[in-house]
This record gives structure tokens, sequence and C-alpha cells, in this order.
């Protein structure tokens, strides 16, 4: 399974990767927004976790591009911020993402979250 | 906030600099081992259960429970090294490598947001503290987080008056965590101290 993790954020995306790797994921780290899109769309990843605030565009735009294109739209996203604001949960939520989390993520959470999402993909 | 305890928080979430809703995270993170049910990183999920309970109950208004400990005035209270650990999967390495990574990258953001404030850069303000801000919660250090909030509020409010003590405390709490972090890197090469 490969997740790719958008976030320019290189602390958290070092951490996540290294523990997601450790867990028996493929992992790749991209900190730019249109590189985000780019990647994704051209070799779809099986989950994406997506910062809102990144270079290069927003975490929404990339949602939105990633959900309305038919490579990707059925690959779960996870939405990663720092900021709980109920009103940017309701818009990313709107907008398809899977999940919202506050940074830093309990992976423990995180984990759970994407074998959950992933099972509910393949099935 | 003091060293004073108090039974319950009521947090607007319009407070200005930075919301209410960045407020719980912040003062949490400033104790060790309280529970965090409120929203506002920490690892805590917006999407579980309690939670959402309580923000049902709370409509925009953020209640928290008494506060155990007073944040104390020590290491302690700069970072959380429990949360670090935990958030590291206590894999050592990984600590130096992100330790290594953090003291590397500090430089360029303070320098980034020092030539913002020097040019009154709003947009570039709040982007290099939001930044720095991103890399300090990786540390559980709500000082550094605090003081580099209030950069990124100035920045997006566009209103920078201010902006330069600001930064000059940021660059204080910085100071007191980067020695810190540094005495957790090893000097053998074998992946921390214990």
């Amino acid at each position: 399974m490969t997740v790719l993790i958008a976030d320019d954020d290189r602390v958290l995306t070092l951490v996540l990767g290294t523990r997601l790797k450790k867990a028996g994921y493929k992992v790749a780290a991209i900190f730019d927004a249109m590189q985000a899109v780019m990647t994704a769309l051209r070799n779809p990843p099986d989950a994406i976790l997506l910062d809102v605030n990144m270079p290069g565009g927003t975490g929404l735009q990339v949602l939105r591009q990633l959900k309305n294109s038919i490579r990707t739209n059925q690959v779960p996203i996870i939405v990663i911020t720092g900021s709980c604001d109920p009103e940017t949960e309701a818009t990313v939520k709107s907008m398809g993402a899977d999940e919202f989390l506050t940074k830093p993520p309990d992976f423990e959470q995180l984990e759970n979250l994407l074998a959950r999402l992933l099972r509910t993909t393949a099935g | 906030m003091g060293a004073k305890d108090y039974d319950t928080l009521s947090i607007d979430c319009g407070l200005l600099p930075g919301t209410g809703l960045e407020t719980p995270g912040i003062l949490r993170r400033a104790a060790v081992n309280v529970p965090l049910p409120e929203c506002g990183g920490g690892g805590h999920a917006r999407n579980t259960a309690r939670h959402g309970r309580e923000r049902r109950n709370a409509g925009r208004r953020i209640h928290l429970p008494a506060q155990t400990k007073p944040p104390q005035q020590d290491g302690a209270a700069l970072f959380d090294q429990a949360a670090l650990m935990r958030h590291v999967g206590d894999d050592r390495e990984l600590l130096k490598e992100i330790v290594e990574l953090f003291l590397e990258t500090v430089p360029h953001l303070l320098k980034d947001i020092r030539d913002a404030v020097g040019r009154e850069d709003d947009n570039g303000l709040r982007t290099a503290a939001h930044a720095l801000r991103g890399a300090a919660r990786n540390f559980y250090a709500p000082g550094v987080e605090q003081a580099a909030l209030a950069l990124e509020q100035m920045g997006q409010s566009r209103a920078l008056r201010g902006a330069s003590s600001a930064y000059a405390e940021l660059e204080k709490e910085l100071d007191k965590v980067r020695p810190l972090l540094q005495a957790m890197l090893p000097d053998d090469g074998s992946g921390g101290t214990s």
C-alpha cells in the first residue's frame, strides 16, 4: 500500500513517513501543493495525507482537483492540519475528505484510520 | 496565563490574536500528562466521539476541565519530552533526525521571518511563522508555538505593529528550547540519551 504525504512540514513528514514505512507502507512525500496533484494524478497512491497550508496552492485546491478526477476520486484522503477550525473541517468534509485530524496526529489513531479506509476502498 | 489553577476555562473562539480554537492546544501542551479532551493538536483527532459530543454541546465555546498542574518553569514547560517520544514511537534514531532537521531549519525560518518583518511583508511573515509554528508543534514546545502564532496572526491580519518585539520573543523562546533539544542528541552516535 502506498501513502502519499503532501505536507510542507518536513519534520512531521519525516515522522509520519518513517513510522508508516515501519508499519509496512510505501511512502512518498511531497512538499508542494501543485506537485502533490501532479504526483497523485500520474501515479495514484492508495491513500493521501494532506495538509491544508502548503506552498504552490492550498490543500483545499489539491483536495478539489483530486476528488474531481476519475483517476483519484476513490483514493481516501485524510486532511491533517494545524487548525481545528470547525469551518475548515466542514469545508474539507464537504469537499470529499474522508477524515480530518489535527496536528500533530496521534500515530496509532492515524494508522487505524488508514487501515479502515483502505479496507473500505478495497471492499 | 500564569501559574494559577482554574476549575474551568471558557475560551472564546474569536480571540485576537489567534483564535480561541488555537488556545486549548497551546495551554495543554504547556502542562505534562494532562488529558486533552479538546481540539487543537496534541494528537487528538477532531472526529473522536467524545470530542464530537463536547463540541456539539459547547457550540462555539470550548470548556476544559480543571488543570491539575500549573505550568512548570523548567524544561518540562518548554517542551513535552514524553509527548515527543510518543510522537516518534520511542525511536531514538528518528528523534535524532527530527531534532537535527529542526535545528537546521530554524535559522532559515527565522531569517525568513526577520526579512518579512523588515520589508513589512505580511504574507511572507504569515507563511514563515506558520512553518516555524508547525515545526515547533512536533516538539510540543508551547512557548515557541505561541510566539510563532502571534507573528503568524500579525501577518494574517496585516497588522505588523509590534512584529519586531514579537520576533524577539520568538527568538527568546527558541533560545530556551534549543539547548534542551541539542542535549537530546547523542555524543556517540548511539541514537540519543535515555
